[in-house]
């Protein structure tokens, strides 16, 4: 069975710094969007990316090779926003995302976008952190069912729960806010 | 949300889950959810780490990569050298006590080259590495037939391009090679030889270079020599000037103290190191910071009555580091010069995890002694950075030795990287 591309990568990058750059470039915008989504703050966001890379830097010498690398990353992710959560002791206030990139600025459809993704964001701000953090990774992470449980540490079945309930919560919030209430 | 009743939410769950995989596979949706959920799906993908934040991050960490393997290699190659020089210790003693003629077979592993009046050796080193030489010696006096060994050490400091490094001996030497190590690695008990390296330039190196000169090694061994160039590389092509922040952070008085009775001396040294960087200095205290000067007589006047705050934690002191000063951007060496007396504290890990994401490199020097654990520390906050813990009591250096000696050590890893 032929190797996954990401583990060869990350098996030469215990020594070469040119496998580890290519490593970073495959995945810092993955990493990126799970933390943004999570912090709802481009700086944080960056920030917690250059962490996240560093850690996983210093831990690559124990990366068991299964195929599994952006789900180890992105567990190496979970707990540099878990620690930021932590010293923070709330999850911060939302940024204007004016700052956010599109990759192919309609100038129309960016503004809507960015309405949309701010909505969004503030949305994803008011659910549980297991209820947000499950839709985060399933939809806009766009892992499986399956390799969302790894990465949380739940069974699927459990998963698939938690996206349904964030699923709700976030239409309710989305429609609330669009109906013109204002969320605390 | 539209579709049909479900008979539990378990059900519902998984029907969800199967209208999220539709919604990423693209094609028309099936229902309202589908759509709903593939434009969240858009919203998602259009999220992506600017560009610049992404490039200069990347740069970042490829030089933290190489560093740290740098390190790496140096742990593996030092304990290489120690194990080679036990070997070869070993060789000599049996040479002393049996003397016969050695054959080819017996040849050690290292295999000692002899060497006539007129022999040279030459050695193979790039511009990151030193090169370490076991060289036995006949002495004429006591003993005509008594045995001394030696260790030559020949370093290749910043901005050189490959050159071979000639070592002319003495009479009746036989030298071996034992190891290369990265620029800077410390070799104590090294004992005296009458040797007399000197340094030509590799073919292909332009007769229009001058020369390079020899200068004694902060080395306790007047057998130890370090090349340096006596050029200015900045007249080689291919080498932009490089901009290097040098922040010194002191834990205490007696770091400040030294730094400021040996700076007319340090501020020499550094600024006529090759290639001659634009330096600026800092300093962070705990109590008072100093944003870089590039004037020595600015910071030297900054340096005297400067207050030193006790207690600070090293986690705190690095995030003045990170906040408190206004690095450079570009190809800046960032470099933080510990210099403690006293014990790191809590939270070093972030901290330093912090610098490194800043491209900040932590070297820290021990004025006094260290117990274990306190070592221990300051050795993984430098590690995370891609700096070194270095004890100035254990080493044999001053401590403007080791400053220069990490600031050339810097410069290397910026020219290598």
């Amino acid at each position: 069975m032929p190797l996954d591309p990401d583990d060869m990568l990350a098996s030469q990058a215990r020594t070469d710094s040119a496998a580890f750059a290519e490593l970073y470039c495959r995945h810092v915008d993955h990493v990126f969007r799970f933390l943004m989504l999570h912090t709802g703050s481009v700086d944080d966001a960056q920030d917690l990316t250059a962490l996240t890379f560093i850690a996983a830097m210093e831990r690559l010498d124990r990366y068991q090779p299964q195929g599994h690398f952006r789900l180890w990353l992105l567990g190496i992710a979970r707990h540099k926003a878990a620690d930021f959560f932590r010293k923070n002791k709330m999850m911060v206030s939302l940024e204007t995302i004016e700052s956010l990139p599109d990759p192919e600025p309609l100038p129309d459809e960016a503004v809507h976008q960015h309405l949309e993704m701010d909505r969004v964001l503030e949305a994803l701000r008011h659910l549980s952190p297991d209820r947000a953090e499950a839709l985060i990774l399933r939809v806009f992470g766009e892992h499986t069912a399956a390799e969302t449980a790894e990465i949380m540490g739940k069974s699927e079945a459990a998963v698939k729960m938690l996206v349904h309930r964030a699923w709700q919560d976030l239409k309710r919030h989305l429609t609330f806010v669009q109906e013109g209430g204002e969320l605390s | 949300m539209s579709g049909e009743p479900f008979n539990s939410e378990r059900e519902q769950a998984e029907r969800l889950d199967e209208w999220i995989t539709a919604a990423q596979a693209g094609g028309p949706p099936e229902n309202d959810t589908v759509a709903e959920l593939r434009r969240l799906v858009q919203i998602g993908r259009a999220i992506r780490a600017d560009e610049t934040f992404a490039r200069q991050l990347e740069t970042r960490l490829v030089r933290l990569h190489h560093r740290k393997r740098r390190a790496r290699q140096m742990r593996w190659l030092s304990a290489a050298a120690a194990l080679m020089l036990v070997i070869s210790l070993g060789i000599v003693v049996l040479n002393i006590l049996n003397p016969e003629p050695r054959t080819a077979n017996q040849a050690s592993t290292t295999t000692p080259v002899a060497l006539a009046a007129t022999s040279t050796l030459a050695v193979e080193i790039d511009r990151t590495e030193s090169a370490i030489l076991l060289v036995s010696t006949a002495t004429a006096t006591p003993t005509p037939t008594s045995t001394a060994t030696a260790t030559l050490v020949v370093a290749m400091p910043t901005r050189i391009p490959t050159v071979t490094a000639t070592v002319t001996s003495t009479p009746l030497s036989s030298a071996t090679l034992l190891a290369t190590l990265p620029l800077g690695t410390p070799t104590p008990g090294l004992s005296s030889a009458t040797l007399h390296p000197t340094a030509t330039p590799a073919p292909g190196i332009s007769l229009a270079t001058p020369t390079l000169a020899l200068r004694p090694s902060p080395m306790p061994s007047p057998a130890a020599a370090t090349l340096v160039p006596a050029i200015n590389p900045t007249a080689l092509p291919g080498f932009p000037p490089v901009q290097l922040d040098v922040l010194f952070v002191a834990d205490s008085g007696a770091g400040i103290a030294e730094l400021e009775n040996g700076w007319a001396d340090l501020s020499d040294q550094i600024t006529s190191l090759p290639g001659q960087p634009d330096f600026r200095f800092g300093l962070v205290t705990g109590v008072q910071t100093v944003d870089f000067t590039g004037d020595v007589g600015v910071f030297q006047a900054a340096l005297q009555g400067v207050e030193v705050g006790r207690g600070n934690s090293w986690a705190a002191l690095l995030d003045e580091t990170v906040t408190g000063v206004s690095w450079r951007e570009g190809a800046t060496v960032r470099l933080v010069i510990g210099l403690t007396n006293t014990h790191p504290g809590d939270g070093t890990r972030d901290a330093a995890q912090a610098a490194a994401a800043q491209g900040i490199v932590v070297d820290v020097i021990a004025l006094g002694g260290m117990n274990e654990q306190d070592a221990s520390v300051f050795q993984e906050m430098a590690q995370i950075t891609g700096g070194h813990l270095v004890e100035l009591d254990s080493s044999g250096y001053t401590l403007n030795d080791w400053i220069v000696q990490l600031v050339a050590e810097e410069l290397a890893a910026l020219r290598s990287g």
